[in-house]
């Protein structure tokens, strides 16, 4: 059953308006949202989030510094990551199921139309059943000058939980790297069973001199490759708080590094620390090594990426995913959103995932006491524009495919390969725009809201760095007033949060002089002259 | 109804009606007509209701001063006169284009300029009230000289009060001066609109023939300066860019960017004459757009009536810009439902470009153009002092190797290191000794920036010497590392960067494109494509490994340099280029 949503003032109003077939992953995926089973507190597995960065903590970390943050600081990948989104029950049959969900709806800026596709994936598995392979890693940390003080105590206790943590099969190579490149301690099951002498060579790590990245990711990139085991899972944790000052210090180079040994398996996560590090090369890295990428803003931080995501972000739970989107007739494709690979034209996108992990939140309550919501197992938005006159519309009709969904992945140490389809079908007629809009689910709905706050995010922060902050209240202040009447319906801990960011960024703007001026809110999707 | 009609149109008896026009209701009318359009109309803020008053006072006199005009001597020349005032008083309030035509009419004898306002048309009610009451006035037709003297002087005082109702255009009445600009964009919509203009920024050089194709694949808004914004009116034209007249040759763009209408971008050649305007919001003309305007146009056809703004509104502050804040514009800002905006320049071939709608990820690209990108280019660590012997050379699977070096050959564990280079392997084959031969090198920085105010490349020279080399002996071998818009005086030849054709621009930083290139070696008629090699001459032959190369319609001269003031010239005309590349000048013929 699908719904849709009145979300005029007052009180919203839920209207069944078509039986849709019930079917699981393979065919048409909303099959499992009818009011029983969908929020009904059945169990229902855990999110999946793809590889990339898991928070936008950089992002966030600079405005509640009081500062304006650049455009490169804020990751879809990472914010769609923290929103948790509950999909239908994963029921496929598979670790990883698929699904697609549509919304039809005006943005929240200027309301012109918007039509959506949700796509996103989750798994019956849950982090507390989840048995991971032992893990063959190779730890990459920055003891450069800068790490002095807090950073480096913030490591050294990560490390800790880390190593207290680790299975006894586990195999731990820590390298030190400043302007030269060292191997601290390999702990093997051999070598160290106990840990003893990882855990004080963590206590011993010193912050002293310049950053050679380079270097640091060689060594526990060819230590992790010279004992390599399919049976293990074989990945580098690279930790930096700066930008590389040190031997090869050429951004590219240093992420092709690390793609020539992910090519032969060596994932790659990557940990941020503070606010300076390079934040292009670490999210390279871990789009190329088909790992996480983490941001470290504090202690809080540490202690929940270290303890809370360990049980999951170093195993995936699938590899090489490919899905592919293709527009049915009545639709072009326009943008995604949600991520950065992928490729598309008006017919459809492809999207190339290196990796898909279990999300640790499980629901949307589950959040990490320091407030972290990372894990959230993100989404990604596909974009489309209706292309047919009023009487092409008629023609086409309601309940019409606007596009079939299909994808491919590896199960990872394995040689199974997995198909999923599904088809993506639109209750109103193409171009058809109920004053109210119209979701598939609630889930579909948040998904929309939370696009609007990105793009009203990404394009106040673009507008306010150019100079132009007059027009990046012009952004901000009517979305900050639609997400708080949206709230006033749909209370989400997620979306309050942003809000509190938003307010955050629209007082350091306006305390640069600006002011909100005449004239309609921008449109977020401009459609072209 | 019909009975009124029969009557007025067969009644045959005379009337005059100059008669009324000494009438105190009809002087009333005059004296009306000229306070409130010479007195209280400047007073801006009762201009509405100024405006409407002088509507209801002129066409309740102006009838009959049509009449007394043309001689009316029947009751149905009265009334036919009151009709045409009617028509010609509601065509001109209701259509743009007709009221600019009885300004252009009106205006060969005196000044005149209509405001074009539908809500104006309820003062027609005035006419037949007029006539009404004027009417029966008009029956005596004997009057003494003296009286028709003054009826005369009433009819010339009415003539002047009914034309005489607007200040004359003239751009000589606006406080702010004449602007003076190459371009300019005029708003012909009947909202205000807020544009951010940026200009290119200061040390970006575009190949202006291969730009001017399509500018919104070549430009990014990394290329632009910080916006200026402009509170545009409507009917108000504006500049872009300033004339000057020190740089004639090239062109020039500018980024139009606003919330209410589409992005563009507008291209100029340097070298158009400037024009000169009055921007003033006030300017009470409408203005002409010319061969070097850009048009801001809007098709109102799915707008309700009642969204209508009036073309040329100025609203409640009546006009003047120095009273006008931003409550007082933000209802001349209000976007009417169904209102599509859209540019046009004036002249045939266009100055604006649409500015594409970008989004994160990548358009498909279905053709081959791939070329190597900064993920394979040239890199090296920073480079070892002295003369070194050379142990070995490790391959490393990225593509970057590990040369060892030792500062004394009888005992390699004394002072060993390892430098790291990012280059074809092959190209490094030349610092490796054969067996039983003895390498050593010696490392010098040519260059440390790959900037155009830096020499335009980065380079290193690495000399290759015999084991019994020492300084003053001439090297064996020599090879360059170099990266930039040039290559180091020491290589023989220029390199010619030649766009693969068909292939999409990508931006790199600093607001900069490049399209993969093929190099032509000017001085040897070879032409490389990235990734390939060349020998080249005989008596000092050359090995040339061309890494990447990219040729660059955009580029920014003071790209990574701090002192952007001391930004140097370059060429503004052609498409530069950027080149990878490692030489290998060897000693020896082949």
């Amino acid at each position: 059953m699908s719904w849709i949503r009145t979300m005029r003032a007052g009180a919203p109003v839920w209207v069944a308006t078509s039986l849709l077939l019930l079917a699981g992953c393979g065919s048409d995926s909303r099959g499992d949202l009818s009011g029983e089973n969908y929020g009904g507190g059945e169990p229902r597995g855990s999110g999946v989030g793809q590889s990339g960065a898991q928070d936008f903590g950089r992002f966030r970390g600079i405005i509640e510094d009081g500062e304006l943050p650049a455009p490169n600081t804020l990751d879809a990948v990472g914010f769609f990551n923290e929103h948790k989104i509950e999909l239908p029950a994963p029921d496929c049959g598979d670790d990883v199921c698929l699904h697609g969900l549509l919304g039809v709806q005006g943005n929240m800026l200027n309301g012109n139309n918007c039509t959506i596709a949700v796509v996103g994936f989750n798994t019956p598995r849950t982090p507390d059943e989840f048995e991971r392979p032992p893990l063959n890693i190779g730890i990459a940390v920055d003891v450069s000058g800068s790490m002095s003080g807090t950073p480096i105590e913030a490591v050294r206790a990560g490390l800790r939980v880390l190593a207290t943590t680790a299975d006894e099969k586990d195999s731990i190579a820590l390298v030190a790297y400043s302007g030269e490149s060292e191997l601290v301690v390999d702990s093997t099951p051999e070598s160290d069973p106990d840990r003893a002498l990882l855990l004080a060579a963590i206590d011993e790590l010193q912050a002293n001199g310049a950053t050679n990245i380079y270097a640091g990711l060689r060594d526990a990139l060819e230590i992790v490759d010279g004992r390599s085991d399919a049976s293990r899972q074989n990945r580098v944790i690279m930790l930096s708080d700066g930008e590389a000052t040190a031997g090869i210090t050429d951004r590219d180079r240093i992420v092709n590094l690390g793609q020539s040994y992910a090519a032969d398996g060596i994932g790659i996560t990557t940990i941020g620390v503070g606010r300076e590090f390079d934040i292009e090369l670490m999210r390279g890295l871990s789009e190329a090594g088909a790992g996480n990428f983490y941001f470290l803003e504090d202690v809080a931080a540490v202690e929940e990426v270290f303890s809370e995501e360990i049980k999951t972000f170093l195993v995936p739970l699938a590899t090489n995913v490919t899905i592919d989107f293709d527009v049915a007739q009545g639709y072009s494709f326009r943008a995604l959103y949600g991520t950065r690979l992928w490729t598309g034209n008006s017919e459809g996108a492809t999207i190339q995932i290196p990796s898909l992990f279990m999300a640790s939140r499980e629901s949307i309550d589950d959040i990490a006491p320091g407030g972290g919501r990372r894990g959230g197992g993100g989404v990604m938005l596909v974009e489309l524009t209706p292309t047919v006159t009023e009487s092409q519309a008629a023609e086409i009709g309601p309940n019409a495919p606007v596009g079939a969904l299909s994808m491919t992945y590896d199960v990872p140490n394995s040689t199974v390969s997995v198909d999923q389809q599904t088809t993506i079908i639109n209750s109103l007629r193409p171009g058809e725009l109920p004053a109210e809009g119209a979701f598939d689910n609630a889930a579909v709905e948040k998904s929309f809201v939370a696009l609007n706050i990105f793009v009203g995010f990404q394009m106040a922060v673009e507008r306010a760095n150019n100079g132009a902050s007059n027009a990046a209240l012009n952004v901000l202040l009517p979305l900050e007033q639609r997400v708080e009447q949206w709230l006033v319906d749909n209370p989400d801990p997620d979306i309050e949060d942003d809000l509190e960011t938003m307010r955050l960024l629209i007082e350091i703007i306006e305390g640069t002089g600006a002011r909100e001026t005449v004239g309609a809110p921008p449109d977020p999707w401009p459609q072209g002259d | 109804m019909n009975d009124w009609l029969k009557q007025i149109w067969t009644d045959e008896r005379r009337i005059a009606p100059s008669r009324a026009v000494m009438h105190p209701a009809w002087i009333l009318a005059v004296v009306v007509l000229l306070v409130n359009d010479h007195v209280i109309k400047p007073m801006a803020f009762i201009e509405p209701v100024a405006g409407k008053l002088s509507d209801f006072a002129g066409l309740f006199l102006f009838p009959v001063l049509l009449a007394t005009l043309l001689g009316v001597k029947t009751r149905r020349g009265l009334w036919l006169a009151g009709a045409a005032t009617a028509v010609v008083f509601g065509a001109i309030n209701t259509a743009a284009p007709l009221a600019r035509a009885f300004d252009a009419l009106v205006s060969t004898v005196v000044p005149f300029a209509t405001t074009v306002d539908p809500t104006d048309l309820i003062a027609l009610i005035a006419i037949p009230s007029g006539l009404w009451f004027f009417e029966p006035l008009m029956r005596s037709t004997s009057v003494r000289r003296t009286r028709r003297a003054l009826e005369a002087a009433a009819v010339t005082v009415g003539g002047i009060a009914s034309l005489a109702t607007s200040p004359p255009p003239c751009n000589d009445c606006f406080d702010e001066p004449m602007q003076s600009s190459q371009i300019s964009i005029l708003n012909k919509t009947n909202e205000l609109h807020i544009l951010r203009m940026r200009a290119l920024r200061q040390g970006i050089r575009i190949d202006c023939d291969r730009v001017r194709q399509n500018p919104g694949e070549y430009l990014v808004p990394a290329a632009f300066d910080a916006p200026q914004s402009w509170f545009v009116q409507s009917g108000q034209e504006i500049p872009v860019g300033q004339n000057d007249a020190s740089e004639q040759v090239g062109c020039q763009v500018a980024l139009i960017e606003s919330d209410t209408v589409p992005d563009i971008f507008v291209f100029w050649d340097r070298g158009l004459p400037a024009k000169s305007f009055a921007f003033d919001a006030d300017v009470p003309v409408e203005l002409p757009a010319d061969d070097q305007t850009v048009v801001l146009d809007a098709d109102y056809s799915r707008t309700p009536a009642s969204e209508m703004h009036q073309w040329r509104e100025r609203g409640d502050c009546g006009g003047r810009a120095d009273l006008c804040d931003d409550a007082l514009l933000a209802p001349l800002a209000e976007i009417p439902s169904g209102a599509r905006y859209f540019w046009r320049s004036q002249h045939e071939t266009p100055l604006h470009f649409p500015r594409p709608t970008t989004v994160e990820g990548t358009l498909r690209d279905d053709d081959a153009c791939s070329a190597p990108t900064a993920a394979d280019g040239l890199a090296w660590e920073p480079p070892p002092g002295g003369e070194l012997y050379v142990l070995g050379l490790d391959e490393g699977r990225d593509g970057c190797h590990e040369l060892s070096l030792t500062a004394d050959i009888e005992d390699d564990t004394l002072f060993p290191r390892g430098w790291w280079v990012c280059a074809p392997f092959d190209a490094l084959q030349v610092l490796v000794p054969a067996e039983g031969e003895r390498k050593r090198i010696a490392v010098t920085q040519q260059n440390r920036n790959p900037t155009f105010s830096g020499g335009g490349h980065e380079a290193i020279e690495i000399s290759v010497f015999t084991s019994e080399g020492s300084a003053g002996t001439p090297a064996l071998d020599r090879v360059y590392m170099t990266r930039g818009y040039s290559l180091p005086s020491a290589v023989d030849f220029e390199p010619q960067f030649l766009p693969i054709d068909g292939c999409a621009p990508t931006e790199v930083e600093c607001g900069q494109v490049s399209l993969p290139a093929d190099v032509e070696l000017t001085a040897y008629s070879e032409t490389v494509r990235p990734g390939e090699s060349v020998s080249v001459g005989t008596v000092q032959p050359l090995d040339v490994f061309v890494v990447r190369a990219e040729a660059r319609p955009v580029v920014d001269v003071t790209c990574l340099v701090a002192d952007t003031l001391n930004a140097p010239n370059a060429p503004d005309t052609s498409t530069l280029g950027y080149i990878e590349a490692v030489v290998v000048r060897r000693s020896t013929g082949r």
